[in-house]
């Protein structure tokens, strides 16, 4: 929405300054400009001829004052937004170089304004009865317009090749895909040639502008009626791809490309149109339709046998396709792409196990650290894969430190998020090790084939009832007042700087949003701030709720000794992590005052996050506790 | 165009070495533009005249193929600006500037006529841009060339537009006012211009100058309310006023017009009064006893209007 308002306004200024210019007696239109009628065209010129006007056409676009202001003015804020979020090695291009295709859209909005009053240049000065008496007719010449379009990919390549290297630098990990990197230059391509097409129909300036918002509500509303149409959209990421997650979805970006080239000769195709049809301009309509219909029936079939196999594999068996390495007798697995992760998660990970007595760390089988799922997948998948795909499966409990797809995010400065991936990993590690799961589980009892969001109604503090949504099917357990979740959220918090940082600079947002810190409270360390339920949906994220209170109890332990702490967790591990210890038994193994916060005894309020049953009513998982 | 070694702007189409113009009519509306003119073109240079609203214009764009005729018909050498190949054959040997061409302020000079020419399909680069200088070296605009058009007088832009319609030595070249805002010298660069033309190109301009007419051009023609009131010689239109321009030391109300000449007598045309002193016609003498007013006049401006 921003970008809509800085380019009216820019455009309000260029005609501002258009008209002052021709009231100050500055224009070169003639007052009575003759325009020669269209069926007056002659043959189309020479290929030769096109081609040289293309080139001369192609260097007053990208020389173009809107096509500039494009790049001036959007691309080096396209640049920041795009490569934040990569430091630390953290971010991976082949993940993310979807969304970044995004960031080439301004330049093609620029594009089309540029190319828009590139064509309509004669008609603005009048020249058209001096041109019409050339020997290049006016469908060449909109062809020489289409072909100088040509003229923005080195442009576009270059800003998106400068984005791919300050990502680089930036820490970001591997190489975009190919058949994703192209979008974008494609993209400013089809903007430029959608510019002719709409100066060749509909000759006026304010058409540009109006191709400009019909584009941008196109890209936002293409799509939204089925997760699957989210390949029509000019750059396929929709905003149900916000978290990508390239090993489940589909990859049709091949198609993609296929479709886009197709919508762009169909778009020149028009515009060649407007002049008296040839057997070339049909045929190319024809191939552009052709282009078109098949990039779309591609893109939105229902997954393969083959694809559908692979994807339920890694959805099912996520280890049968991920690759392992071993460092201090933990098991980090990952998908490829994420192979720099794997050496990441080691800090916080033993930043926690480092902590706990040898026989959980060094359990039997060792600690395995996977990446899983998570819950937006839900909305990724294909709807005909999500009915074939078992989702027990899926979501088991099972003794796995589940780590995620977004350890990063972009983000204007990684400093406030980094530091709570490493919280939520660490508080992962610590909630298995003490026996808790760290995320969300497929419930059989309140399971909904279909994994449908659930509609939930919420009071938000007098302001009238909110809508939450909920993943149906999927169970968290409340541990409000245990020891053990108190011991996990201190494990979690001690690890290291930043989640010792983290968990005490989020502390205060735990718990119900009255200020009732006892309530029902924090289920979700990372994005605490999303149960305002302005914001939904709330989707659990980890398997365990908890209270304020207890946050701020660990917040407490935080600011003890490390040492002392470390020395009683592990010294009375197994009364501790008992379901039936209170959270007061830790404060009082420590010989301290037992404060307010700290219950006497299990509540179990259960969490805001439907079923939530009680954590100590669980059975443990069918593999163990590590 | 004096240059007879220039490039061809299309060395495959036909060189047009005839215009023959047959009932040529057409109407904007009520108004009847053309009306069933005929007339015939010859290698050379033609001049047009008549007053302002006559359809000069509107003949020179149906002539530049940028306007279709109502009726009637124009062969170029034998051939019908009928259908795309046609029209593409007789503009790759047409040099046209408008009345009111239009320019792209933010070019140069240089760049509007690369332009124009790139438009008629000189393709080659290096023989383009030598074509370029060339014709803005026959209008004498050497010194302007790399200067953008919304810095030029109006007479130089009148020059740019002359520029590019002699680019490739067309063999039709078709000019609309083309010595309008131009001052005396240029003017007169302009008759130099047009006087080194090839032998084989049909050069029409249409003018309100008597004296480019008699300067330059082999045939004239006079038109008016749409219809050709004349088409011969200069010479011979001059002496269509024979016997009927006089002179006297004081007005003559029978008189077509009258003015007062450069020695302060009265200069009259009309039919002149017995005893008269009769004069040598002049062009101008024989156009305005042809059209009854002067070539600036308006066409509906009312028949016999007097000059003084």
């Amino acid at each position: 929405m921003e970008l809509i308002v800085v380019v009216l306004v820019v455009g309000a200024i260029i005609l501002v300054v258009r008209s002052r210019r021709q009231s100050a007696g500055v224009s070169f239109k003639p007052a009575g400009a003759f325009r020669p009628p269209r069926d007056l065209e002659a043959r189309p010129g020479r290929g030769a001829s096109i081609v040289a006007l293309a080139r001369r056409e192609g260097a007053l676009l990208v020389r173009h004052p809107a096509f500039l202001v494009g790049l001036v003015l959007f691309m080096p804020l396209m640049l920041l937004i795009g490569a934040g979020g990569g430091g630390n090695g953290a971010g991976v291009l082949s993940q993310d170089d979807v969304s970044r295709t995004l960031m080439l859209v301004p330049l093609g909005w620029a594009a089309i304004l540029a190319a828009n009053l590139c064509m309509l240049r004669s008609r603005r000065y009048g020249t058209e009865e001096l041109f019409g008496g050339a020997a290049l007719p006016l469908g060449s010449r909109t062809a020489g317009h289409l072909l100088a379009c040509l003229a923005t990919l080195p442009v576009s390549i270059g800003v998106a090749t400068v984005l791919v290297v300050i990502m680089r630098l930036e820490g970001w990990q591997g190489w975009p895909r190919i058949e994703v990197f192209v979008v974008g230059p494609l993209i400013v391509l089809g903007g430029a040639v959608l510019g002719v097409a709409v100066a060749r129909w509909l000759p006026w300036a304010v058409f540009g502008w109006v191709a400009v918002i019909a584009t941008f509500v196109l890209q936002v509303n293409l799509g939204q009626a089925d997760a699957r149409f989210r390949w029509l959209h000019f750059s396929v990421n929709g905003n149900d791809t916000t978290f990508n997650l390239p090993e489940f979805q589909l990859e049709r970006h091949g198609w993609h490309l296929v479709y886009l080239i197709g919508a762009t000769l169909l778009v020149a195709a028009v515009a060649l149109l407007r002049s008296p049809p040839t057997t070339a301009r049909l045929g190319l309509l024809g191939v552009a339709v052709a282009l078109v219909a098949l990039g779309v029936y591609a893109q939105v079939q229902p997954p393969s046998a083959t694809e559908a196999e692979v994807v339920a594999s890694r959805l099912e068996s996520p280890m049968a396709s991920q690759q392992c390495v071993e460092l201090d007798r933990v098991n980090y697995c990952s998908w490829p792409r994420y192979a720099t992760w794997r050496e990441g998660w080691r800090t916080p990970v033993q930043g926690v196990l480092s902590r706990v007595p040898r026989q959980v760390s060094e359990r039997p089988g060792g600690i395995v650290v996977s990446q899983r799922p998570t819950l937006e997948v839900r909305s990724l998948v294909d709807p005909d894969l999500r009915g074939r795909v078992d989702p027990r499966l899926v979501f088991p409990r099972e003794p796995v430190v589940h780590a995620g797809f977004d350890w990063t995010e972009p983000t204007w400065s990684n400093q406030d998020v980094e530091p709570n991936r490493d919280l939520e990993l660490a508080y992962n590690t610590a909630l298995v090790a003490v026996g808790l799961p760290d995320r969300p589980w497929w419930d059989e009892s309140t399971a909904d084939p279909s994994w449908a969001t659930r509609k939930l109604h919420r009071g938000n503090g007098g302001n009238g009832e909110e809508i939450v949504l909920v993943a149906d099917g999927l169970n968290t357990c409340d541990a409000g007042g245990e020891a053990r979740v108190v011991v996990a959220l201190w494990l979690a918090g001690q690890a290291t700087d930043h989640t010792r940082q983290a968990l005490i600079r989020d502390a205060g947002q735990a718990g119900s949003q009255d200020g009732d810190k006892s309530g029902p409270g924090v289920a979700d360390l990372l994005w605490l701030e999303e149960y305002d339920t302005s914001i939904p949906p709330v989707l659990p994220r980890f398997g365990t709720v908890t209270t304020g209170d207890d946050v701020q109890s660990a917040v407490q332990l935080l600011a003890l000794p490390d040492d002392r702490v470390a020395e009683v967790v592990r010294s009375r591990w197994n009364d501790l992590i008992e379901p039936s210890t209170p959270v007061s038994r830790i404060f009082e193994l420590l010989d301290l005052p037992v404060p307010a916060s700290a219950r006497t005894t299990p509540t179990g309020l259960g969490g805001i996050i439907p079923p939530g049953g009680r954590c100590a009513d669980l059975p443990a998982p069918s593999t163990g506790t590590p | 165009m004096p240059d007879t070694n220039a490039p061809r702007l299309d060395p495959g189409a036909p060189p047009i070495t005839r215009i023959e113009i047959t009932g040529l009519a057409k109407r904007f509306g009520k108004t009847v533009a053309l009306d069933g003119l005929s007339l015939t073109l010859e290698p050379g240079v033609t001049g047009l005249l008549g007053p302002n609203g006559a359809g000069k214009t509107t003949l020179l764009r149906i002539l530049a193929t940028v306007l279709a005729a109502d009726a009637g018909e124009v062969r170029y050498g034998g051939q019908l600006a009928a259908g795309p190949e046609a029209l593409h054959e007789i503009r790759s040997e047409l040099g046209y500037a408008p009345q009111e061409p239009g320019f792209y302020p933010n070019f140069t000079v240089f760049q509007f006529i690369d332009y124009l020419a790139i438009l008629k399909e000189m393709t080659d680069r290096r023989s383009r841009q030598d074509e370029v200088r060339r014709v803005i070296s026959l209008v004498g605009l050497d010194e302007v060339a790399g200067r953008p058009i919304r810095k030029l007088s109006g007479g130089m832009r009148r020059r740019t537009a002359l520029a590019q319609a002699l680019l490739g030595n067309p063999t039709l070249v078709v000019l609309d006012e083309p010595t309008a805002g131009l001052d005396p010298e240029q003017r007169l660069r302009f008759r130099e211009l047009l006087s080194k033309r090839s032998p084989d190109q049909i050069v029409l301009l249409s003018t309100h100058q008597t004296e480019d007419v008699t300067a330059l051009c082999q045939q004239v023609i006079v038109v008016d309310h749409g219809r050709t009131l004349f088409n011969g010689a200069p010479a011979d239109l001059a002496s269509t006023g024979a016997g009927r321009v006089w002179i006297s030391d004081h007005a003559e109300p029978t008189a077509q017009l009258s003015w007062i000449d450069g020695l302060g007598r009265h200069r009259h045309v009309g039919e002149p009064p017995p005893g008269a002193e009769i004069t040598e016609p002049t062009l101008e003498d024989g156009y305005l006893l042809l059209v009854g007013r002067h070539p600036d006049a308006e066409a509906d401006g009312g028949p016999n209007g007097k000059a003084a």
